[in-house]
């Protein structure tokens, strides 16, 4: 009896083993970035940095003006889309460069490297601390992947930025929001320089 | 204080003797092991165990068809060969010899393929000659010149639902005449953990997708 005891207690503790062994979350689960949610038009602080987006527009075509001459950036088959914010770093000089826009199927775009990263808010120089930047993100996505769509700032490069803050702004672009932007992408869109201060 | 008491001395021999006999046994043993090692080593080389495993004939399919890497489709259209650097449409422009592969991108993954060198380290090139260009080797980095999107050569980043046509630009070796014909072989990506890194990222596998042969034609088409 004592040894059926033994037996059966020993089986319990390798199924508790087991069970324990796969209640162990994954390594993306546990050095994942730490999200703080917001939406268009909202003071985020994500604890490591403040993001404010301030507006979402939509074009075919984007003027960049250079110091020479302005330059126009077309799509054919995508739209651009520009978002207009202003971020402020907590503690460290920072890259964002892994800055993306969600769609509502989760396809992920990352922020286009066609468009120079002067004018790019998350692109090019790092963020200072204490120093707000306002300046503009732009994606190139298909026009069907707009509604819904979701912004998704982390600090740090691709391939780092484990446990690293990151702001998920619900840009309020529903279908009927979509389809006005859509209609007004035909003008022309003028990227600016990064503002600092 | 009283003399330190001598140490036991053999006739003929110092009083380092163990000591030296010791040490001459470990360099005897180091050689003895440096030497099987060469040995080994060398032997591994002359039977071809050193050489990097050839890749599995991939099936051959018809130019203009795409090749499916799991990660995005390539479709090589046209390849061709400069002697001046593609990439660099300005009087300082490297001289050589460089083949440009055209082709066209269509994403697969739910993701952008931001970094545009991904698009050549999934591609094994062979040229005449025996040269051949494996993405995934870190000795072909030098000639993986660049990959840029045709439109506007711009850094080649590709974002799924919106297909793109790429220049791939490779810088041949000295040893390579300039080829008539290029054979492209695609590889596989997975989205899998690395080895020491347990968070998963896109890799390229052990296994050939596809290959497509092309000719390849003197000067910018």
């Amino acid at each position: 009896m004592r040894r059926l005891l033994g037996i059966l207690i020993g089986l319990l503790m390798l199924l508790a083993i087991g069970t324990a062994h796969r209640l162990v979350p994954d390594d993306e689960r546990r050095m994942g970035s730490i999200t703080t949610s917001g939406r268009l038009g909202e003071r985020m602080d994500t604890g490591g940095f403040t993001i404010t987006v301030e507006q979402v527009e939509v074009a075919r075509r984007l003027t960049v003006p250079g110091l020479t001459s302005t330059r126009s950036l077309v799509t054919e088959d995508g739209v651009w889309v520009v978002v207009t914010a202003t971020l402020v770093e907590g503690w460290e000089a920072s890259s964002y460069t892994r800055t993306r826009l969600v769609a509502r199927d989760g396809t992920s775009y990352l922020a286009s490297a066609r468009v120079p990263s002067d004018v790019q808010l998350t692109s090019g120089l790092l963020a200072e601390p204490g120093i707000p930047r306002r300046g503009m993100v732009v994606f190139e996505i298909p026009p069907d992947r707009l509604a819904g769509a979701v912004l998704r700032v982390v600090r740090g490069d691709v391939g780092g930025g484990r446990l690293a803050p990151e702001a998920v702004i619900e840009l309020g672009i529903d279908e009927s929001a979509a389809r006005r932007l859509l209609d007004r992408a035909s003008t022309p869109l003028e990227l600016r320089p990064v503002d600092y201060g | 204080m009283p003399p330190p008491a001598p140490r036991t001395l053999q006739p003929g021999r110092p009083a380092e003797a163990p000591d030296a006999a010791r040490r001459r046994l470990s360099v005897l043993l180091v050689v003895i092991g440096l030497f099987d090692l060469a040995l080994i080593v060398g032997a591994l080389a002359w039977s071809g165990g050193l050489r990097t495993a050839p890749a599995e004939k991939a099936p051959l399919v018809r130019l203009g068809e795409g090749l499916d890497t799991g990660r995005f489709v390539l479709t090589p259209r046209r390849a061709w060969t400069t002697s001046r650097d593609p990439l660099n449409d300005s009087e300082f422009a490297d001289t050589g010899r460089f083949l440009t592969l055209e082709m066209d991108v269509r994403v697969t993954a739910d993701e952008s393929v931001d970094s545009p060198r991904d698009l050549q380290r999934g591609l094994i090139l062979r040229l005449p000659g025996g040269v051949t260009i494996d993405g995934t080797s870190p000795r072909t980095s030098e000639l993986r010149h660049g990959v840029v999107l045709a439109i506007d050569h711009s850094p080649a980043q590709v974002h799924p639902g919106l297909p793109r046509r790429v220049l791939a630009v490779y810088r041949l070796p000295s040893r390579q005449s300039w080829p008539h014909r290029v054979e492209v072989t695609g590889m596989r990506w997975e989205y899998a953990p690395g080895f020491l890194v347990r968070s998963r990222a896109w890799q390229v596998a052990d296994t050939a997708v596809g290959r497509v042969v092309l000719p390849v034609r003197r000067g910018e088409p």
